[in-house]
């Protein structure tokens, strides 16, 4: 038997192949590092474990900005697409949102072939044991079987599956996802290596069989026709459109749960682990908002090629037999097949405060961790995680400074400076609210934020870069036409049909989109504007209705760069910068903040504690240039 | 290069010298402009005139060359009589020229950045910078409970309220959200409106506290506004004559009423003239009441007031004079008679009243930080906006992000700028989540 040693050593090792693992993975491979990826089990890799669903508010953002960067989440939603449309159309651009449904099962497919197809990347199964330090400073990783593997660089991204346990009533089970086997081992090295472990719980509902549901009764929700697909990469109009369904809960659903309440694992104790308040079990909402009569469910089909059907709204982790008296009651599913029940899941993972922004341990160079185990919620956290740590793994071999998204830049950049920063004690999810530069922070703008970063980077190929160029070049054209004036006797007749006030002098295109009633593609089908693609239009109109606005919002993001921006170095000794309070000191020798904007948003750290850094910096400074 | 900043270095309030220090490149060529004759040399103090817009007063002055100066910057101090009238005048004119008011701590901070002194000298920066949060003051035990800290809480919460009921619709646009209607919204903000100037009145009170209450006796040529001036203040100031027109310049003069400064500005009465002088101190009285708190408007007959009266921005008391001669009260607050004294402490007492003194004296406290009361202005910019934006139907991402501001603006004064606290207030609000 022959043995090549070189089979065994890596530049890259991404320990989980789900959403985190498999960005992570790719970008690295792509990036020209030999990675190897490994997972538990490869009928896993990028498994959607929950909603049959990417995107929705600020996800959907942070899938287009994982495209704009070279990502993959994007492209392989629009190979599985079931369905696309954008939420928020009523609340403005701002905080439009793109959510597809996809098809399970080929979306698992579709990531896994990439990643067989993707040069320097292998796919192997195997859980990972053991991850020790190694002499020459890089990392070995022992598998299940016995192997051993080396790198000099390791990406965590474990999601749910450390010493995870799922919990249906009393039944508690040593088991990952949907029967899936767990891992073990590698919490005990990472405790070793000095992180703290937490334990997060998350849950999902039950799917069940489409026949066995009374669709008729039920109001249905269709995509948006049309619609732009996910990546810049893609401009064909998306004609899939597979059918949500509404229906919602009954007093007798309430009467149930709370009949049945001293059942429940997580008010009796068996579930331990802190849950997302955003994703809470249906009998932690009926306890929780009590005066609430009915709550709202959706039923979303689960693939092309199955009838199943996930009952997103209600999770649980009561017994089987109080679930199925619960799915019973529910409008339009009085005679509903469960096919899989619904189950809490418990799972360890670190607190984030030990990782750069950059996501690479503090303690261990060399090694980042991704996705859930930083203590996120979402296929979309995790994948906006797993590009940047994969990226950055790579700049760490490759000398060059890491990629760090600023606040303004990107949700993927408040995400990760929010987990670095303050940490998390529930799963933390993304949400628009978290980003005080919404405004700027889009979902038809992410290519224009992001795409030249995502060039010098290395992942976005020529394809694409020439893509965006030409887009580039159509923005530059169309802003011009924003710039005619239209004459009185092109435009009145369109006003006088819009019920808009007559012009008399003529009215510049700018000014004219600025009415709320007047949209760009009226103009377009009167033939005052020319014909740019979806996404160009959309664009320029944004910019001329909001232009004030996002203005104002610019101006603001300068006056705080002065600030936000000013780098902190790591070495500083906060215990000896007199003037700081002791709490700030050891918050900040603790998080080792690289800006002065991170360190203000340590909690603990006082403006007055900011304002000391910002003297002791420039008293450094001055130190530095005598 | 740094900008030019002021700060009045002595205690607000009466005393004998005011002391305005000055720092930054350009701080030697403003002042030239306004004292004469201006040092020859550095480090020197010296008398001479300050002139202000035609206002000339003796002070003293003294420069430092940059970098044998304190902060290490062009540094100067003017030494003023202590009157804080004449120090607000000066503060304005040098905000004219350029300068700006120090934030607290920052001529240490410049120090220590030109390498003047070290951090342990200017040890008790953080203390002072931390001072500017209610949430601190309340700490250090100088705030009591009950007061303004607990209303700038409160409005905060409403604040809160508001945008998460926004934020939650924004965020969960699939739910059935019942109270994050538009119409609620800004029910909350009006009421928010409502906190604000109650808050915005305090910031008044506390000026009056700090610094008293302008007042200018102010009516036609001749009805006894000088004699109403000697008899307030109990001894011959103004010169009284039958003549029209005796008093032709503004006279200034201070009591303590009730533990209030009241400074009474006599001016020349209102008439057309043709005497070049008398007019300059016609038009001096008009700027008198655009810059005082209350205006006394004296007449000595029944006639029905002037338009330029109407107009006065301030609160208006109407005082009928010589009410020796003729005791009628028809069109007026009040009669007095400067001659012999009646009423005229009725007359102080109104003023104490329209100035909400009692509140002045007693309210457990008064929002006295100029900054405060520029955060909370801002606020309330930013909810007026929000509100029309309501109206005008603009989309709700932009209505959120104006009542964030407003947010943001409150919590410059509670010390809560962390977002984390609306996103806690969505979950606790609204049940949410698949």
């Amino acid at each position: 038997m022959q043995s090549d040693k070189n089979d065994f050593i890596f530049d890259i090792i991404v320990i989980g192949a789900g959403h985190a693992g498999c960005e992570a993975a790719l970008a690295c491979a792509r990036l020209g590092k030999k990675t190897l990826c490994l997972a538990t089990n490869l009928d896993t890799v990028a498994y959607l474990a929950c909603n049959p669903s990417i995107g929705g508010t600020a996800k959907g953002q942070i899938v287009k900005e994982i495209d704009a960067l070279g990502g993959e989440m994007a492209v392989n939603t629009d190979k599985s697409l079931l369905q696309l449309r954008m939420l928020n159309r009523s609340k403005g651009p701002a905080v439009y949102s793109p959510r597809a449904q996809v098809d399970k099962n080929k979306y698992h497919a579709n990531m896994k072939l990439t990643i067989e197809r993707t040069p320097n990347l292998f796919l192997r199964q195997g859980e990972a044991k053991t991850l020790v330090k190694t002499e020459d400073g890089g990392y070995g990783v022992t598998i299940a079987n016995g192997q051993n593997y080396f790198a000099k660089a390791v990406v965590v991204a474990t999601g749910v599956y450390l010493n995870s346990r799922t919990v249906v009533g009393s039944l508690v089970q040593d088991s990952g996802p949907n029967g899936f086997a767990n891992a073990h081992g590698l919490t005990d090295s990472l405790r070793e290596m000095g992180f703290k472990i937490l334990r997060f719980k998350t849950g999902t509902p039950a799917r069940v069989n489409a026949r066995s549901i009374d669709f008729d009764r039920l109001e249905s929700q269709q995509g948006e026709e049309s619609m732009p697909p996910f990546s810049y990469l893609n401009d064909y109009k998306n004609t899939k459109q597979f059918p949500c369904y509404l229906t919602w809960t009954t007093a007798e659903t309430k009467k149930v749960i709370l009949d049945n309440k001293h059942l429940a694992p997580i008010f009796s104790g068996t579930v331990k682990g802190v849950g997302p308040r955003y994703c809470p079990s249906i009998e932690d909402k009926v306890v929780r908002f009590s005066d609430k009569e009915r709550h709202q469910i959706f039923l979303e089909p689960e693939g092309a090629d199955t009838d199943e059907y996930y009952v997103q709204g209600v999770s649980s982790s009561m017994p089987a037999d109080v679930q199925y008296e619960i799915y019973h009651t529910i409008e339009g599913l009085e005679r509903v097949e469960i096919m899989r029940d619904a189950y809490a899941i418990e799972y360890d993972c670190i607190d984030a405060t030990a990782l750069y922004p950059s996501l690479m341990s503090k303690n261990h160079d060399g090694l980042f961790f991704a996705g859930q185990i930083n203590g996120t919620s979402g296929y979309e956290e995790a994948a906006g995680q797993g590009l940047v740590a994969g990226i950055n793994a790579v700049r760490y071999l490759d000398n060059l400074k890491p990629l760090i998204l600023r606040r303004d830049q990107a949700y993927i950049g408040v995400l990760i400076d929010d987990l670095t920063t303050k940490g998390t004690n529930e799963p933390y999810r993304m949400m628009t609210g978290r980003a005080e530069h919404r405004l700027v922070l889009r979902q038809d703008n992410a290519d224009l934020r992001l795409t030249e970063i995502g060039r010098e980077i290395g992942l976005v190929d020529d394809a694409r870069y020439a893509l965006f160029k030409e887009k580039l070049s159509q923005l530059e054209k169309a802003k011009e036409q924003l710039n005619r004036v239209l004459k009185p006797t092109e435009i009145n007749g369109f006003l006088a049909e819009k019920g808009e006030p007559q012009t008399v002098t003529g009215i510049p295109v700018r000014t004219l989109l600025k009415r709320s009633s007047v949209r760009i593609s009226d103009l377009v089908e009167n033939g005052l504007f020319d014909e740019f693609s979806p996404q160009v239009l959309e664009q320029i109109e944004i910019e001329a209705k909001y232009e004030g606005y996002i203005s104002k919002e610019e101006t603001a993001i300068q006056t705080a760069a002065k600030t936000e921006n000013k780098p902190l170095p790591t070495d500083v000794d906060y215990n000896a910068i007199e003037g700081l309070r002791l709490e700030a000191r050891q918050k900040l020798n603790a998080i080792k903040p690289l800006t002065l904007g991170q360190a203000a948003r340590i909690s603990g750290v006082s403006p007055a504690d900011v304002t000391v850094l910002a003297i002791y910096l420039s008293g450094r400074k001055k130190d530095e240039n005598e | 290069m740094q900008d030019k900043i002021f700060a009045l270095s002595t205690a607000v309030g009466k005393s004998a010298v005011a002391i305005l220090r000055m720092s930054g490149e350009g701080t030697k060529a403003a002042l030239k402009e306004i004292f004469q004759p201006f040092p020859d040399k550095p480090n020197y103090l010296k008398y001479g005139n300050l002139t202000i817009d035609g206002l000339t007063d003796t002070a003293m002055l003294v420069y430092f060359d940059a970098p044998k100066s304190y902060t290490g910057e062009e540094m100067a101090e003017i030494h003023l009589h202590g009157s804080m009238p004449l120090v607000r005048l000066v503060s304005e004119k040098l905000f004219s020229l350029g300068f700006r008011t120090a934030n607290n701590g920052e001529f240490t901070k410049r120090a220590y950045v030109n390498g003047k002194t070290n951090l342990s000298k200017a040890e008790g920066l953080a203390d002072l910078v931390n001072a500017e949060s209610l949430a601190a003051l309340r700490a250090a035990g100088i705030l009591a409970r009950g007061g303004l800290g607990d209303i700038a809480d409160g409005l905060q919460n409403d604040l809160t309220d508001c945008l998460a009921r926004l934020e939650a619709a924004l965020d969960y646009p699939e739910e059935d959200l019942e109270g994050a209607e538009m119409p609620l919204v800004e029910e909350i903000l009006t009421a928010a409106q409502k906190k604000i100037d109650g808050l915005l009145r305090t910031a008044r009170q506390g000026k009056t506290a700090k610094f008293g209450a302008r007042v200018a006796i102010v009516g036609d040529v001749n009805v006894g506004k000088s004699s109403l001036l000697n008899a307030i203040v109990g001894y011959d100031r103004a010169i009284v004559s039958s003549v029209k027109g005796t008093t032709r310049d503004t006279i200034e003069e201070s009591i303590d009423f009730k533990g209030i400064k009241f400074t009474f500005i006599d001016t020349a009465g209102q008439r057309e003239t043709e005497d070049e002088i008398e007019m300059i101190g016609v038009r001096r009285a008009r700027a008198a009441m655009e810059d005082a708190d209350i205006v006394l408007f004296v007449s000595d007959d029944d006639s029905s007031e002037p338009d330029w009266i109407k107009t006065a921005p301030v609160p208006t008391i109407f005082v009928k004079s010589k009410g020796d001669k003729n005791p009628t009260r028809q069109k007026a607050d009040i009669v007095v008679s400067g001659k012999t004294g009646e009423n005229v402490q009725q007359l102080l007492e109104k003023i104490f009243d329209a100035l909400g003194g009692r509140q002045v004296m007693t309210a457990p406290v008064l929002l006295t930080n100029q900054r405060h009361e520029e955060c909370l202005t801002s606020a309330q910019e930013c909810i007026k906006e929000a509100k029309s934006m309501i109206r005008d139907g603009i989309t709700a991402d932009l209505i959120a992000a104006t009542i964030r501001q407003a947010w943001q603006y409150v919590g410059q004064i509670t010390g809560n700028t962390d977002m984390q606290t609306v996103v806690d207030a969505i979950f606790s609000k609204f049940c949410l989540g698949k």
